[in-house]
């Protein structure tokens, strides 16, 4: 089933409604402070100083209206694009992955309110007359953003001029941070590809129409740009992990990663190769019990890697130890009894860790080569070739 | 008759400590003063195995409480990653130990305010039970 398809219907429409929900507070914003400002027009006609500047005070209660509107907007957006972000990751990969590093993030969410504010300022100067002079000055002497506001004729009706406009420049901004946010977040954990995806409505234009389903690598764009290039493009990059057709890519346990976005993806790859040595393992553990005479493992399960050293009694169980290529011998009347032996690491730096050593313990306490319990880390790491299992001790 | 699942507290917080702080890991994966002599490895196996953890997690034991083994099922997840068979410099350098240490800082920090509720393991230290 493609990504697409298995995106959730109902969450898209949420992410639709509620950015249209947002966009009908600011617009309820926008019309109190435009009857404000013509009452206010109407008193500043008797040229009161005071009363001139309640009119510059209502314009720009008008105009910040807009910006929060559109911060509103932006910010929910991009809420929005990360739950669903994480719901394709989900059904792509098994994964639940988190992603709450992004320093990139504020810059672009930025960058994209900045556009949107502009094409919304783009809008009301189409609206004749300029009520607010004052208005409009003082905001952009003391704006960095620049919105050219020429505001509204008296008495016309400010639904009529400018909801149709502002209801597509809304939904066209939501689509396209979430077409630039799928570009960003997918390469902050490592994807290099993505599959191209349009809408498959008659309105998908011919060269987009020739990407979909192709495979595109994000630093090497096609002819027409990456989707959401294109002005008023719809179309979406659906994530893609190398290998994922390989079973071991299926379901796996829950990754959860603080603030490391750029290694997640390695920790995919090797939590997916770890996961797929051991069932390889097990798959071979089962062969060989249903075979009758199975061919010699090539190399030792996990747990077999060190024989079970003399006299360590028959019944204490066997199983490899949590890290590093060992084997523990555990009581299976007390745990707190066992025998661990480790893989020596050449490229420790402690002597007697580069080679094959043993750590013991008697009621959870490490014991020295002779038995004794000791706090000593150094007397308590013994060289596989000098251990000795006592076995009067766990009797 | 059911078993009752132990926890070595002498073995499990110092580890934590090792796994959770950088600077522990310079001083105790090196030589040092004290002779305090661990490793990437053992500190691991100091958690799963000599501490007991892993037999109450396979067993979906609650330790100190659900928080903290949810804690300590991701630590382990953590650590599982990552290779093990480097020196201590590549190790403590590798990204992928950032998020051992805030897994395991995590999970002494979640011990620290742990009121124990719904806990199902006995808690041992130094080969005695926890009084």
């Amino acid at each position: 089933m493609p990504l697409s398809a298995a995106m959730s219907d109902d969450l898209q429409q949420l992410r639709v409604d509620h950015a249209a929900l947002r966009m009908q507070v600011a617009l309820l914003k926008l019309e109190l402070a435009y009857d404000r400002a013509v009452k206010a027009e109407a008193r500043a006609a008797a040229a009161d100083p005071f009363e001139e500047m309640l009119t510059v005070s209502a314009g720009l209660s008008l105009i910040e209206g807009v910006m929060r509107g559109a911060e509103n907007i932006t910010q929910s957006a991009a809420e929005d694009h990360l739950h669903n972000f994480t719901q394709q990751m989900r059904v792509a990969f098994g994964l639940h992955v988190l992603l709450p590093d992004e320093p990139y993030l504020p810059v672009f969410l930025k960058q994209r309110e900045i556009e949107f504010l502009t094409t919304l300022g783009k809008i009301f100067d189409r609206v004749d007359s300029a009520p607010w002079p004052l208005a409009e000055k003082h905001f952009l002497h003391h704006s960095p953003m620049r919105l050219e506001f020429k505001a509204l004729t008296p008495g016309q009706s400010l639904f009529g001029q400018i909801e149709t406009r502002l209801e597509s420049e809304t939904l066209r901004h939501a689509q396209r941070l979430s077409q630039g946010l799928d570009r960003k977040r997918q390469q902050a954990i490592g994807l290099r590809k993505y599959v191209w995806r349009t809408r498959g409505d008659a309105k998908v234009r011919t060269a987009h129409a020739a990407n979909d389903g192709k495979i595109f690598e994000w630093r090497n764009p096609p002819a027409s740009g990456h989707p959401g290039d294109d002005f008023g493009c719809r179309c979406r990059a659906e994530p893609l992990l190398d290998g994922a057709g390989d079973p071991y890519f299926e379901p796996v346990d829950a990754v959860q990663v603080a603030g490391l976005g750029k290694v997640i993806f390695e920790i995919i790859r090797r939590v997916a190769a770890k996961r797929a040595a051991r069932e390889a393992a097990e798959r071979a553990a089962r062969d060989a019990a249903r075979k009758p005479k199975p061919p010699p493992p090539s190399k030792p399960a996990p747990g077999d890697i060190f024989k079970r050293p003399k006299d360590v009694p028959e019944n204490w169980r066997q199983a490899p130890s949590n890290k590093g290529e060992g084997t523990k011998f555990v009581d299976p009347k007390n745990k707190n009894n066992d025998v661990r032996i480790q893989k020596g690491n050449p490229d420790s730096i402690w002597e007697n860790q580069r080679r094959d050593y043993v750590r013991w313990q008697r009621n959870g306490r490490y014991l020295d080569k002779n038995g004794k319990p000791s706090v000593d880390r150094a007397e308590t790491h013994i060289p596989l070739d000098q251990f000795i299992f006592k076995p009067e001790l766990f009797k | 008759m059911t078993e009752k699942f132990i926890i070595n507290l002498h073995i499990l917080i110092p580890a934590l400590e090792n796994l959770a702080s950088e600077a522990r890991q310079r001083y105790t994966w090196f030589p040092n003063a004290e002779g305090d002599m661990s490793s990437f490895v053992e500190d691991v196996n100091g958690v799963f195995d000599d501490a007991l953890v892993t037999y109450a997690l396979e067993d979906n034991q609650i330790i100190y409480d659900r928080k903290v083994t949810e804690a300590l099922h991701e630590l382990d997840d953590a650590v599982m990653p990552v290779d093990e068979f480097r020196g201590p410099e590549e190790i403590i350098n590798d990204p992928l130990m950032r998020v051992v240490r805030e897994k395991a800082a995590r999970v002494l920090e979640l011990i620290k305010t742990s009121k124990r509720e719904g806990n199902t393991v006995e808690f041992w230290h130094d080969g005695e039970p926890e009084r």
